[in-house]
C-alpha cells in the first residue's frame, strides 16, 4: 500500500489550491477551461476519465477553498446519471457539461420522502411524448441549472428525464442554504416532455451507484474543510494574546486542538478506505461508502464548532471565515443521505 | 497512490487463517476469549506453535529469527492471532528485549538471549516506571553504578508486567547522575531470581493479578548486561517506541470484539432481550464497527509513512481511538449482558456459574475495566495529545 500522492497527483493538488485560493466562490466558470468539468467523464466521451482519487483529491481542494458546493452534483453526480443511463443523447450531454455549455443539476429527492430513491413524481404517456407529475427538492444548483436530471415513475419503473427547469408545467422555488449556497425546489404540473426527454431506464442501484462517487466526494470536501478549519484554529491560538502569552501555550487548548486532529485523523482514514472500495466487489463499495459518510458526519459538526469554540467570540461572527466550516457541514451532512440513513443502509449490506 | 491489499497479503492472510485453525489448541482460545489475562506457560505453549512455524518474532531482523514480513504482513498477523482467540505474546521480550538486543546487543548478549526468548525460555518483564517517574520517565531515581566488572542496581521499580513470573527484567537505570535526565540512562539486564529482587504484587481494578512492585537492593550483574554504550538508553528506549507504533491500537483485540458481538445480541435477544433494545444495541455495533474500520485504515497509514513527526502524531492518535474504542467494545457488551454483568467472576472461577450467567460472561467485566488501563499505559492519553501537539501544530 502506498497513500502518498502521485506526482500527477500532487500537482493537480497543487495547482487546485493555488486557483481556488484565488477564486474563492467565483470559479465554477473556469473549471471547464481547467478541464475539471472534463473528469470524471470516461474517456470514450472525450474526458478525461479520472479516477474516484482524483475526483476526491479535486473536493478535498474545494472543501479547503469553501469553492461551490455543487461540484459533487454537477460535475459528478450528474456525469454519473448520464454516463450509466442515457442512450442517443450521452455523448452530447457529457460534451455539454465538459466545455461549460450546460449545467445539468440532478433531481432524485422527493418532498417528505427524505432519501428515498423509488420516486413517486411519474411520468405519463402523453401525445407521443410525455407528461411529468410530482415534485423534487434539495436541487442543488437549481437556480442556475439549464436541464434537470429528474427521476420518475415510468411504466412500473424508474426513468431519468432531462427536464427544461424553465419550460411549461416547471415551478420553482430557489431559496438560500445555511451555508448561503443556493438550492431549488421544483414541482411539476403535468410539465410536458417531447420524446427525447426521457435519456434512459434508471433503478434504484444505479442511482445508489451514481451517488456513492458523489458521496465520496462530499466525504472529501468535508475532510478538506475541517483539516483547514484546523489549521486556521492553530494559527490562531498561536497569534492571540491572553493573560500575557499566546493561547497555544495554554494545555487544555493544545490538547483541545490534539482532539480535534485524532478525530479528523480518522474522517481521513475513512476516506482512504472508501476510496479502496472502489477497487472492489459491489456491495463491499457501497457499505465503505456508507461507513466513510458515517464516520464523516459523525465528526464534521463538533470538529468545525470546536474550531469556531477555540477562535472564541471571533469565531461565532460572519465574517470570519472559520465558522463557514460548521455552516458548510451542516448542509453537506443532509445532501444524499444523513448519519441516519447511511447506518441503516451499512447494517442492511452487512454480509 | 495504491490503496489496496496485494494479491500477495491477501494469499498471506488466508495462510495466517490456515495457519492459526490448524494449530491453535480450542481449549486456549476459549481460555483466551474470556478475557482474563493470559499466565506464563498458556502463551509460552502459543509461542512454542509460532516458533516452530518461525514466526514467534515477526519484529526481528531475518539473521536472529525475524520473519522478513512487511509492516503490513505484520499488521495482518496480529489481526488474525487476535481475531481467532490467540493469546496475545510476551511482548515485553518479543516486540522490546528482541529487537533492541538486535539491533544495540553485544554479540554475547545476543547469542546469550535471542534464542532462549524465542524458545519462550527467557522470560522478561519492564523495569522503566517508578513510583516517581511515570509520565515523566526520564526523572526516573533507580541507578546502576559500576562496580569493577559489574553494574550494582538499586532502585525501585512498578507496574512491571509479569514480574512476578518474569526470569529477567531490561531495566532502565541512571548511569550518569551528572548528566540531564535523558542523557544519563543505561538499559541493563537484570536476573530476576537474584537475592536482591523482591516482587511484590498488585492486585488491579480489574480482578486480576498481572502488574507488580520491583525492590532492586544492590543487584550486582556483569557489566556485560549492560545493552550498547552506557547512557544511551534513552536512543533505545525511543527507538522501541518508534519500533511499535501500532500496537496501541489493538486491531485484533478491536475485531474480535466487532466480530463476536451480533452472535451475543442474537443470543439475548432469544432470551428475552426485548427487540427494540436489541435493536439500539446493534446500531451501537454498527457505530462502533464503522469507527473500527476507520481506526485500521489509520493503522495501515502509519505503517505505510516514513518514520517521522507526522507519523509519531498519527500513531498517538491511534492510541487515543484505540483505547476509546476497546472501552465502548467493552461497555457494549456490558450492556448486551445486562444484569449478568454484575457478578465478580475470577481468573479460575470456571463453571458452574451463578444462576442465570450465560458462559459469555465471566471476564468481560474484567477486560472492560482493564481497558481503562489502555488509556494509561504506553503513554496516557494526555502524553499523547501533547505529541499530536508538537508534532502537528506548535
Amino acid at each position: 500500500m502506498d497513500f502518498t500522492l502521485s506526482s500527477e497527483q500532487a500537482m493537480l493538488r497543487d495547482g487546485a489550491r493555488r486557483f481556488l485560493e484565488s477564486a474563492g466562490d467565483k470559479g465554477w466558470a473556469r473549471y471547464a477551461e481547467l478541464g475539471w468539468l472534463a473528469a470524471a467523464v470516461p474517456e470514450d466521451a472525450g474526458g478525461l476519465g479520472a479516477d474516484v482519487a482524483d475526483m476526491a483529491l479535486l473536493a478535498e481542494e474545494m472543501g479547503r477553498a469553501l469553492a461551490p458546493p455543487s461540484f459533487a452534483d454537477g460535475a459528478v453526480l450528474a456525469v454519473r446519471l448520464v454516463d450509466r443511463i442515457a442512450g442517443a443523447t450521452r455523448r452530447a450531454l457529457l460534451s455539454g457539461v465538459m466545455e461549460g455549455a450546460r449545467r445539468l443539476a440532478p433531481a432524485l429527492y422527493e418532498p417528505r420522502r427524505r432519501y428515498a430513491l423509488s420516486p413517486e413524481t411519474r411520468a405519463d404517456r402523453s401525445g407521443g411524448g410525455y407528461a411529468l407529475s410530482g415534485a423534487k427538492v434539495l436541487v442543488a444548483d437549481g437556480e442556475a441549472t439549464d436541464g434537470l436530471l429528474v427521476s420518475a415513475a415510468l411504466d412500473g419503473g424508474i426513468g431519468l428525464f432531462l427536464v427544461d427547469p424553465a419550460g411549461p408545467g416547471v415551478e420553482r422555488r430557489a431559496y438560500d442554504a445555511v451555508d448561503g449556497s443556493r438550492f431549488a425546489d421544483f414541482a411539476f404540473h403535468g410539465a410536458p416532455l417531447d420524446p427525447a426527454g426521457l435519456l434512459g431506464a434508471a433503478s434504484p442501484e444505479i442511482l445508489e451507484d451514481a451517488l456513492d462517487e458523489a458521496r465520496l466526494c462530499v466525504c472529501a470536501d468535508m475532510l478538506g474543510g475541517l483539516e483547514r478549519a484546523m489549521e486556521m484554529t492553530a494559527d490562531y491560538l498561536k497569534t492571540r494574546t491572553q493573560f500575557g502569552q499566546p493561547l497555544a501555550g495554554f494545555q487544555a487548548l493544545q490538547h483541545a486542538l490534539a482532539d480535534m486532529f485524532v478525530e479528523a485523523d480518522a474522517v481521513r482514514s475513512s476516506v482512504f478506505r472508501a476510496l479502496s472500495a472502489f477497487g472492489g466487489d459491489d456491495r463491499s463499495r457501497r457499505r465503505a461508502v456508507s461507513s466513510c459518510w458515517v464516520e464523516t458526519f459523525g465528526a464534521a459538526k463538533q470538529l468545525a464548532g470546536m474550531a469556531v469554540h477555540l477562535h472564541g467570540a471571533i469565531g461565532f461572527t460572519e465574517e470570519y471565515r472559520v465558522g463557514q466550516y460548521l455552516r458548510r457541514a451542516m448542509v453537506a451532512e443532509r445532501r444524499f443521505g444523513d448519519v441516519e440513513h447511511h447506518l441503516d443502509r451499512y447494517r442492511t449490506l452487512a454480509g | 497512490m495504491n490503496l489496496a491489499f496485494s494479491a500477495e497479503e491477501k494469499a498471506f492472510a488466508e495462510e495466517v487463517r490456515g495457519f492459526i485453525a490448524d494449530n491453535l489448541p480450542a481449549p486456549m482460545a476459549a481460555r483466551e476469549a474470556m478475557g482474563f489475562h493470559a499466565e506464563r506457560a498458556r502463551v509460552a505453549e502459543w509461542q512454542r506453535i509460532l516458533n516452530r512455524r518461525g514466526w514467534a518474532a515477526p519484529s526481528w531482523p531475518v539473521e536472529h529469527g525475524g520473519t522478513g514480513w512487511t509492516p503490513v504482513q505484520r499488521y495482518i498477523f496480529e489481526r488474525e492471532c487476535g481475531l481467532a482467540n490467540a493469546p496475545e505474546v510476551n511482548l515485553i521480550s518479543l516486540s522490546m528485549v528482541g529487537p533492541v538486543l538486535c539491533r544495540f546487543g553485544s554479540p554475547a548478549l545476543r547469542e546469550r538471549f535471542l534464542e532462549p526468548i524465542l524458545r519462550s525460555d527467557a522470560w522478561f518483564c519492564q523495569g522503566f516506571s517508578e513510583p516517581e517517574a511515570g509520565s515523566d520517565l526520564a526523572s526516573l531515581r533507580t541507578r546502576a553504578v559500576r562496580d569493577g566488572n559489574d553494574y550494582v542496581v538499586d532502585g525501585h521499580k512498578i507496574w512491571t508486567t509479569d514480574g512476578h513470573v518474569a526470569d529477567f527484567m531490561i531495566c532502565l537505570a541512571r548511569t550518569d547522575p551528572e548528566a540531564r535526565p535523558q542523557a544519563g540512562l543505561s538499559m541493563i539486564i537484570l536476573p530476576m531470581d537474584d537475592r536482591g529482587v523482591t516482587v511484590r504484587p498488585i492486585r488491579t481494578l480489574d480482578g486480576d493479578h498481572h502488574i507488580n512492585e520491583v525492590f532492586l537492593d544492590g543487584v550486582r550483574v556483569p557489566a556485560g548486561n549492560l545493552i550498547g554504550e552506557p547512557n544511551t538508553g534513552w536512543t533505545q528506549a525511543k527507538y522501541l517506541l518508534a519500533h511499535e507504533r501500532t500496537h496501541n491500537a489493538y486491531m485484533g483485540m478491536l475485531c474480535r470484539y466487532v466480530a463476536r458481538i451480533p452472535g451475543l445480541v442474537d443470543a439475548e435477544e432469544a432470551a428475552g432481550l426485548p427487540a427494540g433494545q436489541a435493536e439500539a444495541l446493534r446500531r451501537r455495533h454498527a457505530r462502533l464497527a464503522i469507527d473500527v474500520e476507520a481506526l485500521e485504515w489509520s493503522v495501515l497509514r502509519v505503517l505505510a509513512a516514513e518514520p517521522g513527526a507526522r507519523a509519531a502524531a498519527s500513531a498517538s492518535a491511534l492510541s487515543v481511538r484505540g483505547a476509546r474504542c476497546l472501552l465502548r467494545a467493552a461497555d457494549l457488551e456490558l450492556a448486551v449482558l445486562g444484569p449478568q454483568a454484575v457478578p465478580r467472576f475470577g481468573p479460575d472461577d470456571g463453571p458452574p456459574l451463578p444462576a442465570g450467567a450465560t458462559a459469555a460472561a465471566p471476564g468481560r467485566t474484567t477486560q472492560y475495566l482493564y481497558w481503562w488501563a489502555a488509556t494509561i499505559f504506553g503513554g496516557s492519553d494526555e502524553i499523547q495529545r501533547g505529541i499530536i501537539w508538537n508534532a502537528v501544530f506548535r
